[in-house]
């Protein structure tokens, strides 16, 4: 018996009583029947969700593969990433990437995103085409460094650019020889 | 009533289930990722960011970018799967390379893990099927979340004595034991083991305790018991548990309209005004504090003070009706289609400020069914936003594609005049020459086939000057002279100029082979070119229609989400509604009842 029949179950006339508890017990049973219609519902729309969630996906692959074969086919490829350890000397704010004297990434990171490199986590900074022949790639980091003070370092590498497609991975980790940040540059091969 | 466990590290079931595979599947692995694709794929999946992170490994599969994590690479698709709520992909992911698992503590493992996913996603039967794999090799440390667990999903399935016989043949450590307590007791109650289920929910309802989480816990074993004890008329025991529960707590608005139950049970009302009338300065949304407003008016009913009574459901029934009034008005803002809308300006938070039906969606976001729904509707309109820049971005690739046929169509025809075959046959050919002239001299080691030109005039000048008849016998010794002299030198240069012409051809060789090749590719791209720009148009064509089917589809699912949100808004209002109009005809009736009973005293006197 619902809690509201109580107070009017001493003071009402019998057939009153009767009436309102017969509503209120046929309320709750309206409320109970609608709960597991409605969640079967829901359960048949997860499904329908997690199917368009699949086909999706299968189609979000297909278009990354067509935008990359597209706008930076293999040839003039180029790519750079970024990763980190754990970060004990420094703290990442930004990065900055110009390749040949111009200016082709600038990335602000988020704590979230700075946790997940540290987790192990690769960020690809910039990608384009390049011609072959001989460039050069300086980045730019800007963070805390060592004590919390401001730190900006720069690091460059001079690349060739072959026929394949070309990937520079900006390296910072923790030198514990000389307790400072060291920046480096590594150079994949992506033909 | 079924209990939350413990808070756990903050890891979901998938996130845990994934680091486990990836501890064991790569236990020498260093730190950094050894694959570009596969440190991208982290860098997404640590974000919980699923929809790049499936598909970047996806991709990286597809290119076998995965040279050193390609093993490790097909658990965490799975991972990614079960964390975006692909649950039957990703589980059919992991049966398949659970089967073939060597370790049994990693399997164990595993479908405790799939099991605790399965229940988080409110599929308590899968789970208890899943927890029926785990063996006798699941690590200590775990033991009490499996048993914990398999109670719950006991309970949710209906199935409360199998779970007192679980708990009770368990002694669970620290503070899963206070959980462990709870959930027996209510199984035990559940079970129809009535006084064993009040025995322990009483115990733990005196348990010294400290901390938020585990005080909550407490609260909720005193209510729990103090409306089982209400329910079998023990009125007295019941306050004593209701008055247990702390008056700040989450759960005392319950425990406050149960104390006034108890002691109206007694009939001691003098008593039950204390709790109801506390009741009366709550949030008037709260279902305790709603009955509470008729509650009072009925114990001075009973105390003998109609004035009193009179001015109690007389505020009732104004309460009540405001009450109608806003949940009318709600339920129409609702129906208008609003809730969607406000939803999504909230980031599917429902903080909305809208002040018809804003308060009431906190209600409704406490319920799983409901945020289940919300997830459900946040999950579209990300797909939809995915799809809509491809759109953006199909469009973008057909002009992409029509400058670089233009610009290959402009620059084709000077290209292909440099192309000259005939040209390069001629340089080949006196290049064959030369090699065979160069191999004859080596051959024959004949030394003035490489005389440079000044050896070359100085011996045709011999030849002339020899062929004229009027050579004295001395001029001619001195001309054989100055020809074995020419002869001496070109043989002493010979090796080096043999190595050096040698080396010329080699360096000739290959420029002439660069330059075929040049010639082959510029051939080449020349007739792939047209028809790279047709399959990429086919490609784009096809992906531009796919677009369109799937954001149709999108469109209709987001429509039944959304129409089922409402209905799930609605049914709630609407028995909110139900249940204030009952209140309300209940306390007209007896505000009718007080008048009468008044007047009839009036006329008596």
């Amino acid at each position: 018996m619902s809690s509201a029949a109580r107070y009017s179950s001493c003071t009402s006339p019998a057939g009153t009583k009767r009436s309102a508890r017969a509503a209120l017990v046929s309320l709750a049973l309206l409320a109970i029947a609608a709960m597991p219609t409605f969640a079967a519902e829901q359960i048949d729309m997860d499904a329908e969700v997690r199917d368009l969630k699949a086909d999706v996906l299968d189609l979000n692959r297909e278009l990354f593969l067509l935008e990359e074969e597209l706008l930076f086919p293999a040839n003039t490829q180029v790519a750079v990433y970024l990763s980190m350890d754990t970060g004990n000397f420094f703290e990442l704010d930004s990065v900055q990437v110009t390749i040949d004297d111009r200016d082709v990434a600038k990335y602000l990171y988020t704590e979230r995103e700075v946790d997940a490199l540290h987790r192990g986590g690769v960020h690809r900074v910039f990608m384009g085409n390049l011609k072959a022949g001989d460039h050069e790639m300086v980045a730019v980091f800007t963070g805390r460094g060592p004590h919390g003070r401001d730190y900006r370092r720069a690091t460059a590498l001079s690349f060739e650019k072959g026929l394949g497609a070309r990937f520079l991975e900006l390296v910072i980790s923790d030198s514990d020889a000389n307790l400072q940040p060291d920046f480096r540059v590594k150079e994949w091969n992506g033909d | 009533m079924r209990m939350r466990a413990p808070q756990k590290t903050g890891m979901s079931a998938a996130l845990a289930l994934v680091a486990l595979l990836q501890a064991v599947a790569t236990p020498a692995a260093p730190p950094a990722a050894q694959d570009l694709a596969w440190g991208e794929t982290l860098y997404y999946f640590y974000q919980q960011d699923y929809i790049p992170a499936i598909t970047r490994l996806q991709v990286a599969r597809t290119r076998q970018e995965l040279a050193y994590h390609d093993q490790e690479s097909e658990l965490v698709l799975g991972g990614l799967m079960l964390g975006y709520g692909m649950h039957r992909r990703a589980e059919a992911i992991f049966q398949a390379l659970l089967e073939r698992h060597p370790r049994p503590s990693v399997r164990d493992q595993a479908w405790y893990f799939l099991a605790q996913a399965r229940f988080q996603r409110g599929l308590s039967d899968e789970a208890l099927t899943a927890l029926a794999r785990v063996g006798g090799d699941l690590p200590a440390r775990l033991f009490p979340e499996r048993v914990d667990l398999e109670a719950r999903a006991l309970l949710a399935t209906n199935q409360p004595a199998q779970a007192a016989e679980l708990l009770t043949g368990h002694e669970l450590p620290g503070g899963w034991r206070f959980y462990g307590d709870y959930n027996l007791g209510i199984a035990l109650t559940r079970a129809g083991h009535e006084s064993d289920g009040d025995a322990i929910l009483n115990s733990l309802g005196r348990e010294s305790v400290s901390g938020a989480e585990l005080s909550s816990l407490r609260d909720r074993a005193n209510l729990a018991l103090g409306y089982a004890r209400l329910a079998r008329q023990d009125a007295a025991g019941a306050r004593e548990a209701f008055d247990r529960v702390r008056l700040d707590g989450p759960f005392s608005n319950r425990a406050l309209l149960g104390a006034g139950w108890a002691d109206s049970t007694r009939g001691d009302y003098a008593a039950a005004l204390g709790p109801w009338a506390e009741l009366g300065g709550r949030d008037p949304l709260d279902a305790a504090v709603q009955e509470s407003l008729i509650a009072l008016p009925y114990a001075y009913v009973q105390l003998g003070t109609p004035g009193q009574a009179v001015d109690g459901y007389e505020q009732a029934v104004m309460g009540y009706e405001s009450e109608l009034d806003r949940l009318q008005l709600a339920i129409e803002r609702v129906s208008g289609g609003s809730l969607a809308t406000s939803l999504r300006a909230t980031e599917y938070r429902g903080d909305v400020s809208d002040a018809a039906f804003g308060r009431y969606l906190y209600t409704l976001m406490a319920r799983d069914v409901f945020r289940q729904s919300v997830s459900g509707l946040r999950d579209l309109d990300e797909l939809d936003a995915l799809l809509a820049g491809w759109q953006d971005s199909a469009e973008a690739f057909n002009a992409m594609l029509q400058a670089r046929r233009d610009r290959f169509g402009s620059s084709r025809d000077p290209v292909m005049a440099a192309v000259d075959h005939q040209r390069l046959e001629e340089l080949e050919e006196r290049h064959s020459g030369l090699s065979d002239q160069t191999a004859a001299a080596r051959a024959d080691r004949d030394v003035l086939a490489l005389a440079d030109s000044h050896e070359r005039q100085l011996l045709a000048r011999i030849d002339a000057l020899e062929s004229r008849a009027d050579l004295s016998g001395t001029e001619v010794a001195r001309l054989q002279r100055l020809r074995g002299v020419i002869y001496w030198n070109a043989n002493a240069a010979f090796p080096a100029r043999l190595r050096s012409a040698e080396k010329s051809l080699r360096i000739t060789e290959e420029s002439l082979a660069a330059a075929r090749q040049k010639m082959q590719r510029i051939e080449t791209a020349d007739a792939e070119a047209p028809r790279s720009f047709d399959q990429f148009e086919d490609r784009i064509s096809d992906a531009t229609d796919q677009i369109a089917v799937m954001r149709a589809r999108v469109a209709r699912a987001t429509e039944r989400q959304a129409g089922l949100l409402e209905q799930l808004a609605i049914g709630e209002l609407q028995a909110r509604h139900d249940r204030v109009s009952a209140y309300l005809a209940q306390a007209r009736f007896a505000l009718a009842a007080s008048y009468d009973r008044a007047t009839l005293a009036e006329v008596g006197q």
